[in-house]
């Protein structure tokens, strides 16, 4: 991530750092053993990154949050995932998940959570953050009785899952066109579990889950969900090209620090020119990344929309990251396969981000429908 | 499955003797008597989708095309679709996920199954007692097995690379030895493997290309001893190591001079001072481990020597690095276009798995596969698969070209006589130091032009990688999250395939090595690892 724009951010971003290195690092490799640790290797470092305050960055002061601009969010997950990228997205489904509260005007509801949470667990929330609900299939139905909302039906893919006590669901409710969303405790009996085994960022403990008849709370508007979910992810997309910077950073400097180190011919291999090739070729990328991060974090700031371009420039983002991962096992060689340089973990976590938010292939065919307003989706005739 | 969550205790070999990690238990859940070769299968198999002809149109005109070699092909491809159907696709992801579970985790039971399956003895010459399958034909066959698992493509072809390793030296009477344990073990249910180890902690590219060997950081060394060798050092990253009875070991005995004093010795585990290190916890190709290999004062007698100075004594003007050259390209000619094929496998299993998703899936009203951007995605896929297979064709072809030991002559002269019957005679000829004098002569001292089948190899095995990278990284964008999840296999695919273009020379040696063989000859400078 570009340095932070000024004094207090730079601090931030310093705090972030000792964090990660001090409370994150030692945990990483415990963190992407899940599901199979036999301990839940999340509760230390996602209890700091709790107390420190990174689970409401962007959430107003009023309920309960730090109340910063989207700069500051990609600086604690870009600085985090130069570690860890599967505690900067931790950061992120947060974010998101309060965010849609925020976007369903639920202020009032959402600074009650906050302030109730004692730990990171509490105030966390599930949400089925590799898709975008629009795009899915099925989707549990929803049904009131007395003004009880109840949950029938599966879901799949919800990140956090496994760990969160807390889930915001999308369900339909019939007549409606477009999803609802509704406030699950994951802890009923209404509600099983079942952990998913994904590409990366293993230690988010994606599930799909079953209800059946679990109470709900009504989020919002009923079948607004498409619109609160457009409007809160839009700026999390950048942010989670911020995650793909701070791991390319992570990758490019492993790369280069081995390269310099490893020897083959006589001469450490940074002094062969197609080595050096492969390292430029990560460098343009990176900074690539980095800069165009830093921009669209400028606009944001400054009061302008998400634009289709800083759209683009994420989704491109993680592009740009997949290959940068790619060539960060190959300068490695056989070792760069293996887990010991964390090259392997950046290249699994790299493509696992790469869906976050909805399929790739789809959310770039959507640019084109909000540069034109003609719309991407298919209509039957 | 899986059933052992452990590694096995150590077994009683053949000889007697203590093989640690060798499978014995009886056979679980797989399928105990797997077909043997049989017209019945071929019909059944070869015409399931894809259409094998209608995927192996370059098969039929590769020049020097042998009549025998498709028949040959569609053979294998037959039975690498039945083995697909009853072990691998059934027992993989199972598998893999046991790895993640508990690190120690091998997966004796898969190897259990491809030794009743006949699969380690394919590439055995049948003047050995092997079932004689020509590289040309066993091509397709890991084309198939990596369609479903690559990992398990590896484990597999490291027993046609042992078997090539110990043909292209020439040296017929350690040979028939090893050969003799695997035919042994395939009749009495204890798999003998063969793994190969070149590679040392701190020098992998170093030890692909004798160009640079010279200048490599060599650390294990053989010390000539009276009756054999000592070995000292350790071995990373050698594919089956855990599983392995025989090592064909790779070594020398002045690292400062590591080509011209090589030594290719066979030991077998469970020598005194050979001990099994780690295997790696690897991203991908999880049913094969990388072993490493550890010697301590390991003797070695002198009649498990492969290839030593010794041996190349006598030869005529061809000097050390040219002999071992040549010993180096005939197998990895071999390798690098079985790696091809199995690049080509990944890349066709990516597409598979992408086109089946997109026909099933519903998207925004209308099935995914109905969508133009999902049929051109698709499109590319299928050709990215195509064309990797194109260029493993070609490789394989130039094999039959300048590869002595997949020369028509000796193909046909594999499946013109009637070997069985003469097995005993034939023993005391290949056991004969002549014969393999002889042999190595012919292969070794002047041997034919490589630089076709070399060159063409290792630009079959980086192209062929790269799409089959490719192809994975299209499937997951197509998928989504649902690409990303490890019972959707494309995830483990793309995992596996990674590890194409990094084992047996990464993209970039192999790269160089297409420069050298088929590019720098044409020019007047484009000296290599001139800068």
């Amino acid at each position: 991530m570009q340095a932070p724009a000024s004094d207090e951010l730079r601090q931030f971003a310093d705090v972030v750092r000792e964090f990660a290195t001090e409370q994150v690092a030692p945990h990483v490799l415990a963190l992407d053993r899940t599901p199979f640790n036999d301990h839940d290797a999340g509760a230390d470092p996602w209890q700091g990154i709790y107390q420190l305050g990174m689970l409401g960055v962007m959430l107003p002061e009023a309920c309960g949050g730090l109340g910063q601009g989207l700069r500051a969010l990609c600086t604690v997950v870009s600085t985090l995932a130069e570690v860890d990228a599967s505690s900067a997205s931790f950061v992120l489904v947060n974010e998101l998940s309060q965010r849609l509260l925020l976007a369903a005007g639920e202020e009032r509801r959402l600074s009650a959570m906050v302030e109730t949470a004692t730990s990171a667990r509490e105030h966390a929330l599930a949400f089925p953050a590799f898709n975008d609900p629009s795009d899915t299939e099925i989707l549990p139905m929803a049904t009131v009785t007395d003004g009880q909302w109840r949950l029938n039906g599966e879901l799949e893919s919800l990140a956090l899952g496994s760990w969160a006590n807390q889930a915001l669901i999308p369900a339909r409710i019939l007549d409606e066109d477009d999803y609802s969303l509704f406030l699950v405790d994951l802890d009923m009996e209404a509600v099983t579990r079942a952990q998913v085994l994904t590409h990366g960022l293993h230690s988010l403990q994606v599930s799909d889950i079953q209800l059946a008849g679990a109470n709900a709370v009504l989020v919002g508007t009923p079948g607004a969900g498409a619109a609160y979910f457009r409007s809160a992810v839009a700026p999390l997309e950048i942010a989670s090209a911020a995650i793909a910077g701070g791991l390319t950073k992570a990758c490019l400097d492993t790369a280069l620090a081995y390269a310099s180190d490893r020897h083959q011919g006589g001469r450490p291999i940074i002094d062969w020119s197609e080595v050096r090739s492969l390292l430029a070729g990560m460098l343009t990328r990176s900074a690539t990344i980095e800069l165009s991060i830093g921009l669209a974090c400028e606009l944001f700031d400054s009061g302008n929309d998400v634009s289709p371009q800083a759209k683009a420039a994420a989704l491109f983002a993680h592009e740009l990251a997949c290959e940068v991962v790619n060539d960060g096992v190959q300068v490695l060689g056989g070792y760069g396969y293996m887990k010991d340089y964390g090259q392997e973990k950046r290249f699994r976590d790299a493509r696992q981000l790469q869906t976050l938010f909805g399929t790739p292939s789809l959310r770039k065919l959507d640019l084109i429908e909000s540069l034109t307003a003609i719309p991407t989706r298919t209509r039957s005739n | 499955m899986p059933t052992n969550a452990h590694r096995e205790p150590a077994a009683t070999s053949v000889a007697g003797d203590s093989v640690p990690g060798e499978a014995t238990a009886a056979p679980t859940s797989f399928r105990s008597t797997p077909p043997r070769q049989s017209r019945r299968l071929v019909v059944s198999r070869v015409g399931d989708r894809p259409d094998f002809r209608e995927h192996s149109l370059g098969l039929y005109r590769p020049p020097g095309a042998r009549r025998g070699v498709i028949r040959q092909a569609e053979e294998l491809v037959a039975l690498a679709r039945q083995f697909n159907v009853e072990v691998a696709r059934p027992h993989v992801l199972e598998l893999e996920r046991a790895t993640f579970e508990d690190h120690d985790f091998l997966p004796h039971d898969l190897v259990r199954a491809c030794n009743d399956w006949g699969l380690f003895s394919l590439m055995i010459p049948k003047m050995f007692g092997g079932q004689g399958y020509d590289i040309s034909a066993a091509v397709y066959f890991f084309e198939e097995i990596a369609t479903v698992c690559p990992g398990v493509a590896t484990l597999i072809g490291l027993q046609g690379l042992g078997t090539a390793c110990l043909m292209v030296s020439g040296n017929l009477r350690v040979a028939r030895r090893l050969f003799d344990d695997v035919l042994r073990g395939e009749q009495d249910g204890r798999a003998c493997m063969f793994a190969v180890s070149v590679t040392e902690p701190n020098a992998g590219t170093d030890l692909q290309d004798l160009d640079l060997t010279g200048r490599g950081q060599i650390g294990c060394r053989a010390t000539k001893v009276e009756g054999g060798y000592l070995v000292n050092g350790s071995k990373v990253f050698s594919s089956n190591g855990h599983f392995a009875t025989w090592d064909v070991l790779y070594t020398c005995t002045d690292p400062a001079r590591p080509v011209e004093t090589m030594v290719v010795l066979a030991v077998r585990a469970g020598t005194e001072g050979f001990t099994l290190g780690r295997f790696e916890d690897k991203m991908g190709q999880r049913l094969s481990p990388a072993s490493t290999l550890n010697f301590d004062n390991c003797f070695v007698p002198d009649d498990l020597v492969i290839l030593d100075q010794a041996q190349r004594r006598g030869f005529s003007d061809s000097s050390d690095h040219d002999i071992m050259t040549r010993h180096f390209d005939y197998w990895l000619c071999m390798s690098r276009v079985s790696i091809a094929a199995m690049a080509a496998g990944a890349a066709r299993g990516a597409f598979e798995a992408a086109a089946a998703f997109a026909d099933e899936t519903q998207l925004r009203g209308m099935p995914m596969i109905d969508h133009g951007w999902v049929q051109s995605r698709l499109a590319e896929m299928y050709a990215n698969a195509r064309l990797a297979r194109l260029a493993y064709i070609d490789a394989a072809g130039a094999n039959a070209l300048s590869n002595l030991m997949t020369s028509k002559l000796v193909f046909h002269s594999q499946n013109a006589m009637p070997w069985k019957p003469m097995r005993k005679v034939l023993g005391r000829l290949w056991d004969h130091p002549r014969t393999s004098r002889l042999a190595s002569r012919m292969l070794l001292d002047r041997g034919l032009d490589q630089r076709l089948g070399a060159g063409l190899g290792s630009m079959a095995k980086f192209a062929a990688a790269d799409l089959a990278m490719k192809n994975c990284q299209i499937a997951l964008e197509l998928m989504g999250s649902q690409g990303t999840r490890h019972e959707g296999r494309v995830e483990k695919l793309l995992r596996d395939t990674k590890l194409l273009q990094i084992y047996e020379g990464t993209a970039q040696l192999n790269r160089v090595d297409t420069f050298k063989s088929l590019i720098a000859p044409g020019y007047q400078h484009g000296r290599l690892f001139a800068e």
